[in-house]
């Protein structure tokens, strides 16, 4: 799994031999894997270097007065609300987010079973294609990516969260404009809709026969949404 | 001990406060090591370019910096004796890479010409084996795999020295090692290649 990316200050650490031996091993392993930062740790070594190497040009005094010009022009920018640093809600979001970050550290598979694909790898190199919701009532967890190299194509897996949600019959139905496009049960828990292209669905899950729950689902141009627009199926 | 850049990071202060006499004696101080900046990453990566072309990626790394109340610029934090300019160059870099990356080597209006068909080499019929590009894609997928297998720091020397031809010394200066230390590193990383290479075709 490729750890997220060092900022610009931890790279210019690194390319300058600045960086804390401890944080070394990290920031290697991460460049062996990363070509994006591998680039850019090689571009600034030899930037360093440049001066020597090559001649460049100085900056016409023409471009450095336009971008003076522009900002000056701009509306001076305001202030942003001060929100004090902690509030109860702050703290709590932190807190779950800390635990999510080490049970993720120690129980990298969890949360998915044997077969199921590497989401949590997904979600660190397609951060903005892939979506993960709950419903609570149901315990289900329901994820959509974006097929891959696609942007127009999705894949929904549907997981149940805890042993209560596995138990009886269930079935979890994709529906479009009031017509169903796929049904599927869940089967040890799981279900995988897949090639399922871009639009607006609502998605039913039903427990022996019986609508359970409902939530929405917009999937559009590689972005994964959630809406929750009362669609009037009334077991919900 | 006061920070070694206590009156860069003064000044950024007062940018991200929104002094426009800062912001104005920020652009001026930096600009020129911007523009350079950007004519040697462009040179290093063999993309030819106009004057305007710089003065485009110019204008959008200060944007960068200065937009929404100067997000970016308030990220510096001068950690470790991490210069400004350092800093400043780095960001110019994954700002420029990126949108090469995002939009291509044509993006650059020089580069936006047209090739003839016919030049391209991967279509050509003599190069364009269905067999040769196969082995060759199962090679590049057993290498990466056997990769995976080395350490972190002869992993990075691999990647810099064998698939970017970087030469040795060159890639020693980058992971901060003797040039012998360089040559160890690279014999052991070979070795241990084969082997893995070994064990898998058998």
């Amino acid at each position: 799994m490729r750890n997220k990316c060092p900022d610009e200050e931890r790279l210019a650490e690194y390319a300058t031999g600045r960086l804390p031996k401890e944080l070394l091993p990290d920031v290697e392993a991460h460049l062996g894997e990363c070509d994006s930062c591998l680039d850019e740790v090689i571009f600034l070594k030899n930037l360093s270097r440049a001066p020597q190497k090559t001649s460049t040009l100085s900056v016409p005094a023409h471009v450095t007065d336009g971008m003076v010009m522009q900002i000056s022009k701009a509306p001076a920018p305001c202030p942003s609300p001060v929100s004090p640093a902690f509030t109860p809600e702050k703290t709590l979001i932190r807190i779950k987010g800390f635990l999510r970050r080490i049970r993720n550290r120690l129980f990298p598979d969890a949360f998915f079973k044997e077969g199921l694909y590497a989401l949590r790898g997904s979600r660190q190199n397609h951060r903005d294609h892939l979506g993960v919701f709950h419903m609570k009532k149901s315990g289900i967890r329901i994820q959509a990516q974006t097929a891959p190299d696609t942007d127009n194509v999705f894949v929904i897996r549907i997981c149940a969260e805890n042993p209560a949600a596995e138990e009886g019959n269930n079935r979890i139905s994709l529906v479009k404009e009031g017509r169903e496009m796929a049904s599927l049960p869940l089967v040890n828990g799981y279900a995988v809709f897949e090639d399922i292209p871009e639009g607006e669905y609502d998605i039913l899950v039903s427990k022996d026969n019986l609508l359970l729950e409902t939530t929405g689902l917009l999937l559009m141009n590689g972005r994964i949404g959630r809406t929750d627009q009362e669609k009037g199926y009334g077991g919900a | 001990m006061s920070h070694p850049y206590a009156k860069e990071k003064e000044l950024i202060e007062r940018c991200v406060k929104g002094d426009k006499t800062a912001l104005e004696e920020f652009v001026r101080t930096y600009s020129d090591l911007v523009y350079r900046s950007i004519q040697h990453i462009l040179v290093l990566r063999r993309i030819r370019y106009t004057r305007q072309d710089i003065e485009d990626y110019h204008n959008t790394v200060f944007l960068h910096l200065l937009e929404s109340g100067c997000r970016k610029l308030s990220q510096y934090e001068g950690r470790n004796g991490c210069s400004p300019g350092t800093w400043i160059r780095t960001v110019t870099i994954r700002v420029v890479l990126n949108h090469i990356r995002k939009n291509g080597p044509d993006s650059i209006r020089f580069a936006s010409r047209k090739v003839p068909v016919e030049e391209i080499r991967e279509l050509s019929a003599d190069t364009a084996d269905a067999q040769a590009l196969l082995d060759a894609k199962n090679l590049k997928n057993a290498y990466e795999n056997a990769l995976v297998r080395l350490s972190g720091q002869e992993r990075l020397l691999m990647r810099i020295h064998m698939e970017r031809d970087v030469e040795l010394s060159e890639t020693a200066q980058i992971l901060g090692i003797t040039i012998q230390n360089a040559y160890t590193v690279k014999h052991r990383a070979l070795k241990k290649l084969k082997s893995i290479l070994k064990e898998t075709a058998t």
